[in-house]
């Protein structure tokens, strides 16, 4: 099958119409790049492998636009893609894909009494993972480079019953610990040293009782969720108790999520619960039936009214319950199968933001639904507005390009990522008045937000608004 | 005279409080030194036992741990300790009466033996994210709860196994797939497609074997297209999937152009089956595809609407039913309403067992129906359709209780098989044994069957593994209602 693709490459060299060669390099050291995969992409996929020199040939090709990638283990995947046209018999000679060599992250896990920890799971956040040996080393490959949050966790079955001692030891819990800060990596460069000694955490437990069980709804499960972490369930014992061992130190969301078994869904609103060093008693869940929501669309002035086509969003944040109905003609929706929650009302029409609800006898000013106890029948009213807002500035710094502006909103709702253009200019246009989050990072790190929050600036937006605010980077790009 | 008293005493009040001891010492299983350090966790239940108590201690320097105070159960057995691996040839339990002191428990454990090396493909160059796992030759057997030698490749193509020591044969997989012009199909240590030419291993405790390095076998990549016919008007795309028709796993899939038109790369030569989907409502039937010798074109898949099947479930029972048709295909799940009724909204052509979750106590299914015909064989047959069939499920509440004890009593974590038709996996009732070596299965229909147990501890295999054994129970004929005592022997797996 070697020579099937030489031959593919050799017969490129006679071509009479349109073709492509080029060049795949180390975007660090400059050099050629051999067995690099090509990617070209146009009407039809093609690929080619680079040769020893790293050059690579592909044609016949018909005229049209066309984007090549390349990809080669070492080097990050689908980055620095080159575009062009291709006319009718022009032969492109000089196309440059440029990869970027990953980096990796080593280093070793130490319990908290300093010994090695095995099997410990490490994670670059948005990154990679790891297991550590016995020694508790570890090294995570393949990482593009950024900054990157570093976490890790013993790998004992977590979630048992504290356990009852007898002989005078004391049953020690280390929690999920964060490396200090943010490890950067740079392209192809390989981080050591980069030691986490796990924090001991109280054995805690957190517990509760689930009310408004219904005959056959005893195969749901409770779920504990925080960010970055992994989420937990614990199913409901049949007096409708519940319990959590050994959550680590943080806040957490806790609810019954429904689960999934046609009509007859069922879960809860969530309750937050900060665990710090005791345990956490007497949390009540209430359970609903999932339900269908109509509702329809009002308009606080004309421009509002003349808005396109659009889909009505809900979302909850605490338990990531999310749904979809779209608008028709007249305005009418219904959002099928709603759980209980508390959400966030959107809509995907520009120009246009969600001014206030009316739920059955509730009117609440902004866009936040509370269904703890469920949807309940009745009829949801959302008053659309036009006076939407825009905030523009420039973003200071030596760098100029890969740049982004993440835009997150306080009230939960989903964030906004924008470029920023060569010149340093960003905007965000339609927003709804509130209090937002900016934060300008370089190109688009993994997991981003998450982990800038630190160095978020605050802004409050208010209806019709024009704000100008100039950002600069938050960290140092890559 | 006093002593005995004494002893008499405190083995009452031992007995009074209703509570247990276990005390033992750890030991390296080679060196048979004694352990310091050593984690011992003694729990009830090995599966999700979030509700029982779990006791633990840790080793002392003579290697000497206890435990006092345990409620009256069976336990289990487990420990930590870094670099080493607990790996006993079977499941560790302690059976505690009240009033019970165990104090000779002996728990072994075994230095980790890790395998290492490297995966690369046809030119050298390392493969990252492969799955390496190491299939164990000898001893023939492990407890489950260790487990397997596995670990996937990093950015330099380097793995490294670690777990107990044992002879192992040494597997590469790709799982994602590659953009080169090549597909990898699972290559045994060193280099060869076929487990028989692959070369063993030997993992010793406490040592690293280095410099395993794994050349993935090449295929060159083969393409399959064709049409998918039977789109609805204004067409989404429809989803075609692929899988080999010798080893089952799913071998792809792809979506469909908005005329129906797809392409599926990355496939090497060998027999597949072929099926088009579209949403929940249409499917294609199952099409078998041979590739050999390059690229194919041409195959056409018609989908055709699944139709709906009414039914009842007599008596009606004011429980939640469910009903499940499981064909090769997937399953079709229907609600029983309280009164008895139920819908399926789309039922594909094939042949179905009807299976009802959960069933009503000691209830079992005495009678399928379809259009007033009864199904004798087993299994409801649709391939010329479902439509407008009527489907009639009589459950009897008069199922048969099996109960006994299993022989010998050692195995604490056994099932206990109720084996009906001979051969046949999917109709036998099951269920594990309670403390004291004791079983009860209930809700059985009348018939004749073999009752056997297995310790799934060392169980290999699927449900398949046990067909060997489904002839080696001893005989015995249920009628409705029964309530039978019968002791199930204790087989070991050839």
């Amino acid at each position: 099958m070697r020579s099937f693709w030489l031959s593919l490459s050799f017969s490129a060299l006679a071509w009479a119409q349109a073709g492509v060669q080029g060049t795949v390099v180390d975007s660090v050291t400059g050099q050629p790049i051999p067995r690099a995969h090509v990617s070209l992409i146009g009407e039809k996929r093609y690929g080619a492998l680079t040769t020893v020199q790293g050059s690579f040939s592909i044609g016949p090709l018909a005229p049209g636009d066309y984007t090549a990638s390349a990809d080669r283990v070492g080097y990050v995947e689908g980055r620095n893609p080159s575009t062009f046209t291709l006319q009718a018999d022009q032969k492109k000679t000089d196309v440059t894909v440029k990869l970027v060599p990953t980096g990796a992250i080593i280093g070793r896990v130490l319990d908290s009494e300093g010994e090695p920890v095995e099997g410990a799971q490490v994670v670059a956040e948005g990154g990679g993972s790891a297991i550590t040996d016995d020694k508790g080393r570890f090294r995570i490959g393949g990482l593009q480079p950024a900054r990157y949050r570093v976490q890790a966790k013993s790998g004992v079955v977590s979630g048992t019953a504290r356990e009852i001692r007898t002989d005078g030891s004391e049953e020690v819990y280390d929690a999920l610990t964060y490396f200090p800060g943010r490890v950067a990596v740079g392209p192809g460069v390989e981080v050591n040293g980069i030691d986490i000694r796990l924090v001991r955490a109280p054995i805690v437990s957190v517990s509760g009782r689930v009310v408004g069980m219904a005959p056959g709804t005893e195969r749901a499960s409770v779920t504990a969720r925080a960010p970055s972490r992994e989420t937990r369930e614990v199913r409901i014992k049949k007096d409708g108790t519940f319990k959590f061992w050994k959550l680590d130190p943080g806040k957490y969301f806790i609810f019954v999520r429904a689960d999934g078994m046609g009509s007859d869904d069922i879960g809860s609103a969530a309750v937050p619960v900060e665990i710090a060093g005791s345990n956490i008693e007497g949390i009540e869940l209430r359970l609903a039936h999932s339900a269908d929501l109509p509702g329809h669309l009002e308009f606080d002035d004309d421009k509002a009214k003349q808005s396109p086509q659009m889909l009505i969003r809900l979302s909850d944040s605490a338990t990531i319950a999310a749904q979809e109905a779209a608008v028709d003609a007249n305005g009418a929706f219904v959002l099928k199968n709603v759980a209980p929650g508390v959400y966030h009302v959107g809509v995907t029409a520009p120009g246009v933001y969600v001014k206030s609800l009316r739920y059955g006898s509730t009117i609440v000013d902004g866009s936040m639904l509370n269904l703890s106890y469920g949807a309940a029948g009745g009829d949801l009213s959302i008053l659309l507005s036009s006076a939407v807002a825009s905030i523009s500035g420039t973003v200071k710094d030596d760098h100029p390009t890969g740049r982004r502006v993440a835009l997150v909103p306080t009230d939960g709702s989903s964030t906004r990522f924008g470029a920023v253009k060569p010149d340093g200019s960003y905007s965000f246009e339609g927003l709804a008045p509130g209090s937002y989050k900016l934060v300008a990072m370089p190109d688009l790190p993994p997991g981003a937000p998450a982990g800038y929050e630190d160095v978020m600036e605050p802004v409050e937006i208010h209806a019709g608004g024009k704000i100008t605010r100039d950002l600069k980077l938050s960290v140092a790009p890559f | 005279m006093k002593l005995v008293v004494a002893l008499l005493l405190l083995c009452r009040c031992l007995a009074a409080q209703g509570t247990a001891s276990v005390a033992g010492t750890v030991i390296d299983s080679e060196t048979k030194q004694p352990m310091a350090g050593v984690h011992v966790a003694i729990y009830v239940s090995p599966m999700g036992g979030d509700e029982q108590p779990v006791y633990g201690a840790v080793s002392k320097p003579d290697g000497h741990f206890s435990v006092t105070g345990l409620s009256p159960a069976t336990y289990f057995v487990n420990a930590r300790h870094t670099g080493y691996v607990f790996a006993p040839s079977k499941i560790l339990s302690v059976p505690l009466k009240a009033g019970d002191n165990k104090t000779d428990l002996v728990v072994a454990m075994t230095q980790r033996a890790v395998i290492s090396g490297r995966v690369t493909d046809e030119f050298g160059d390392p493969v990252q994210e492969v799955r390496v796992e190491g299939e164990l030759v000898e001893p023939a057997r492990r407890v489950i709860t260790i487990g397997p030698m596995s670990a996937q490749t990093d950015d330099r193509g380097e793995f490294r196994l670690s777990g107990a020591p044992g002879k192992f044969l040494i597997c590469a997989q790709t799982w994602k797939p590659n953009r080169g012009p090549s597909v990898y199909g699972p290559t045994w240590y060193p280099a060869s497609e076929s487990k028989e030419h692959a070369t063993a291993i030997v993992a010793t405790a406490g040592r690293e074997i280095t410099g395993i390095e794994i050349r993935l076998v090449a295929h060159r990549s083969i393409s399959l297209s064709g049409l998918v016919t039977g789109l609805p008007a204004d067409p989404q795309p429809a989803f075609v999937s692929i899988w080999s028709a010798t080893s089952g796993p799913h071998r792809g899939s792809a979506e469909t152009g908005k005329d129906g038109q797809f392409t599926m790369t990355d496939l090497t030569e060998g027999n597949y089956q072929i099926q088009a989907f579209y949403g929940d409502s249409l499917r294609s039937a199952v099409v078998d595809v041979q590739l050999a010798g390059g690229d194919r074109s041409g195959v056409q898949l018609a989908l055709v609407p699944g139709e709906e099947l009414y039914g009842t479930v007599e008596p009606a029972d004011s429980s939640k039913l469910t009903v499940f048709l499981e064909g090769p295909m997937g399953n079709a799940v229907a609600a029983v309403s309280p009164e008895g009724k139920f819908r399926f909204d789309a039922v594909f052509p094939g042949k179905y067992s009807v299976v009802i979750r959960p069933m009503p106590e000691n209830a079992y299914i005495k009678s399928v129906k379809l259009d007033n015909t009864e199904i004798t064989d087993g299994d409801v047959d649709f391939s010329h359709g479902a439509g407008s069939s009527k489907l009639k499920i009589a459950l009897s509440p008069n199922g048969a209780t099996v109960t006994g004890s299993i022989e010998p009593a050692d195995a604490a974590l056994a099932f206990v098989i109720l084996e009906r038709s001979a051969g046949d996996t999917r109709s036998y009732n099951s269920g594990p044994v309670l403390p004291g070596a004791k079983f009860s299965l209930s809700g059985i229909a009348p018939g004749k069957y073999r009752p056997f147990a297995v310790d799934v501890s060392t169980m290999g295999g699927g449900p398949d593994a046990l067909k060997p054994l489904f002839e080696k129970g001893e005989p015995i004929e249920i009628h409705e209602g029964d309530r039978v005592m019968k002791n199930a022997k204790l087989l070991a797996q050839p």
